[in-house]
């Protein structure tokens, strides 16, 4: 965002748009010229196709198998590439796990630090605006141009499986991908409103990218290890252990799991994109065991939603959390400092 | 003939000696038999009349006895033109044998018959003259044929059975009872197609046989069936031939039972095919009967993935005769959602008999309709992406 005024982007006949409005636009539009966007649709779209491409590849080669089957095109989103191509890239929804956080920090870890650092906050905040406008717009935008980077490379990639499986997504699929779309969206939001905070809380625009991507490490790299060691000290569950305090103990770290973003769209992805899944809960899976229910059903999509809701709502909260930090962090701070 | 002479003399000796055993009495010899009191000169022979070939000849003991010790002349006083006659006694050619009442010198009358005798009867006649008296013996001999028969080829097994890929090998006899040595060409037919190889036994190149007069040698037939010689019972002839219509044959008999086998396999010698989805494709499979019975009611059949059709132009295929094959066109059509990629169909031929099937690996391919909406996609991905770089792109 430049210092330039807001009011040279209203239309000069009707309603005035809402402040957040004007500023998302500028700010999108900064968004979309920079650097960043390019390499990070280039990015993300060079790793979704080539994960695709080797999905289709071993779709294409089983495909008597698998012909007929129910939701055979969320498969390329999915499907783990064959153990003999174990150098291979992992499934697209994997890779947006990994990358999307990434999404979130580059377009949230300088927005608000970088204006007062520029010292514009100050000329911004001059205009007739209100003082959340700048904080929600800049928000607003960064999400825009993320769900713009995910839509464009889904539907990119959406096509080349298309052509190599020649097979048009059933309707319940599409709805499928959308609604994994509408959450990715969200969980990379989660990253944006946390880079977003620490840009607010960091004046450094560097710090501010440094912690964000400390928090993203360890939730992505070291967050298994260190609340498997927080469940075990919980629910201990040494040698001997019975099965039920084996069971109760991985319980409590799933549970203790879910609290990340990370592990929430992890499920949430598992669960949408396969209509085959019935549960995600430890307990759920062993009852489905133990009763000997191995016949395979596939829920339609509102049954698929109802038993991730829980998580889609977790997600939805942390974000909200987050970006609700940032935004009181932001409105108690002096703007002239 | 002279084998054949040996043997009844041996037979003769053999029951004269048994006759003996029983009777007690001690004979000098078969030939000479118990001199009995007589009262005249006599001269004997115990087989007065012999059958021989011309060329060949015939001996006869003779036996001579007299009332009183004397010497007796012996003399052919008749005998055919040409014939010759010789007397023997004690290995020499005797004129005069002496002998008495009690015991008989050893006598024989030799006769060669020449080699163009016709066939008939001649006799010769002996004179014994002595001083007691005189005495004749006539002698008979029966000179055959010699150019009709006496050449034959006989086997023990003159029929056998097998399927068309096996050899048939006869064993044969062709035995020479004629007096000469004779030279055979040896050749043998069958039906159309088969191979009939006679060989002397141990010669594996020869064409001819030579067989010793009175000889004979084993010949081995070795017969080879058409390739796709349908079941049925099918004659061989073998000749043997010396020339001057001296020739022996056999009638062989080789009963083929009939195979059943087939070949199943694309008209053109692919197994694959590729179909674009939504649309169909036809393949051509090739049955071949490989057998030597013809196939009858063969069905043909296909294990498609789930969806799809196959449909051979001709589900059942009345018959096909041996050694022939026949096309039947197959379109497959696969499932309208088939996934683009390698399907296997099992494609199966059976009859009653056989059951042959191949596996055709079929390449869908995405179809136009779909590859267009894929494309479609990404150039509309393309210029929504354009659309927001100039609303937004701009400064």
């Amino acid at each position: 965002m430049s210092a330039q005024t807001p009011a040279a982007g209203l239309p000069e006949t009707g309603r005035i748009p809402a402040g957040w409005r004007v500023v998302a636009g500028k700010e999108l539009t900064d968004h979309v010229v920079s650097i960043r966007f390019l390499l990070l649709l280039i990015m993300l779209g060079a790793l979704g196709v080539g994960a695709i491409y080797t999905v289709s590849g071993s779709i294409r080669d089983a495909a008597a198998q698998v012909s007929g089957a129910r939701g055979i095109f969320l498969y390329l989103f999915t499907l783990n590439p064959p153990t003999s191509l174990s150098q291979s890239l992992p499934p697209f929804v994997q890779l947006v796990g990994f990358v999307g956080p990434l999404m979130g920090i580059a377009f949230g870890f300088s927005s608000i630090n970088a204006e007062r650092a520029d010292g514009t906050l100050p000329r911004l905040l001059s205009q007739p605006i209100h003082r959340d406008d700048v904080i929600n717009g800049k928000f607003v935008a960064g999400l825009a141009v993320i769900a713009l980077i995910l839509g464009v490379v889904i539907l990119f990639i959406s096509a080349i499986g298309i052509i190599r499986l020649g097979l048009v997504p059933a309707p319940d699929d599409i709805l499928r991908l959308f609604a994994w779309y509408v959450l990715t969206v969200v969980y990379v939001g989660f990253w944006l409103a946390l880079a977003t905070l620490a840009s607010v809380v960091f004046r450094n625009s560097g710090t501010a990218f440094f912690a964000v991507l400390a928090v993203w490490l360890i939730l992505t790299f070291f967050g298994g290890t260190v609340i498997d060691a927080i469940g075990g000290f919980l629910a201990p569950a040494g040698q001997g252990a019975s099965v039920a305090e084996q069971i109760r103990r991985a319980e409590v770290v799933q549970t203790l799991h879910r609290a990340t973003p990370n592990r929430l769209f992890a499920e949430i992805g598992q669960v949408l994109l396969d209509p085959r899944v019935q549960t995600v809960d430890i307990q759920g899976i062993l009852q489905l065991r133990s009763t000997n229910r191995s016949l395979a059903t596939v829920l339609p999509i509102g049954q698929s939603l109802l038993i991730i809701w829980p998580q889609v709502v977790g997600l939805i909260a942390l974000t909200s959390l987050c970006f609700a930090a940032a935004y009181v962090t932001f409105m108690r701070q002096e703007v002239r400092a | 003939m002279r084998l054949r002479s040996s043997r009844r003399i041996g037979a003769i000796a053999s029951a004269v000696l048994a006759l003996s055993l029983l009777t007690g009495a001690m004979p000098a010899t078969a030939q000479s038999p118990a001199p009995a009191p007589v009262s005249a000169l006599v001269v004997t022979t115990t087989y007065p009349s012999i059958e021989v070939d011309p060329g060949g000849e015939a001996t006869f003991p003779l036996s001579v006895l007299s009332p009183v010790a004397e010497r007796v002349d012996l003399a052919i006083s008749s005998a055919p033109e040409g014939f010759r006659t010789t007397i023997r006694g004690g290995g020499s050619i005797v004129g005069s044998v002496f002998t008495g009442a009690a015991e008989a010198p050893e006598l024989e009358l030799r006769v060669d018959v020449p080699d163009g005798a016709a066939a008939g009867s001649y006799t010769v006649v002996l004179g014994a003259t002595a001083a007691s008296g005189s005495a004749e013996l006539a002698v008979d001999l029966l000179v055959s044929d010699s150019s009709a028969g006496s050449v034959a080829l006989t086997t023990d097994f003159p029929a056998l059975r097998g399927d068309s890929t096996a050899t048939f090998q006869f064993t044969l006899r062709l035995s020479n009872d004629t007096s000469q040595e004779l030279t055979f060409g040896l050749s043998g037919a069958g039906a159309e197609g088969w191979d009939v190889q006679v060989r002397p036994t141990g010669q594996e190149q020869a064409a001819t046989a030579i067989v010793g007069a009175g000889e004979s040698q084993n010949v081995r037939v070795t017969v080879t069936p058409a390739r796709f010689a349908a079941a049925g019972q099918y004659p061989v002839r073998v000749i043997a031939d010396a020339g001057d219509g001296r020739q022996g044959s056999a009638d062989l008999l080789v009963e083929l039972t009939g195979s059943y086998a087939a070949t199943l396999g694309g008209a053109d010698g692919r197994l694959n095919t590729s179909v674009t989805a939504g649309s169909s494709q036809t393949y051509s499979v090739l049955v071949t009967n490989t057998g030597t019975a013809p196939l009858t009611e063969v069905a043909l059949s296909a294990t498609p993935p789930s969806g799809w059709t196959i449909a051979f132009e001709t589900e059942t295929v009345a018959e096909i005769p041996v050694g022939q094959s026949v096309t039947v066109p197959v379109t497959i059509t696969p499932a309208a959602n088939a996934v683009a990629g390698d399907y296997v169909i099992t494609m199966r031929a059976r009859t009653a008999q056989v059951d042959e099937s191949i596996q055709v690996r079929t390449t869908v391919e995405t179809s136009q309709t779909w590859g267009f909406i894929g494309i479609g996609l990404i150039v509309l991905v393309l210029a929504g992406l354009a659309l927001v770089f100039r609303r937004f792109g701009r400064r």
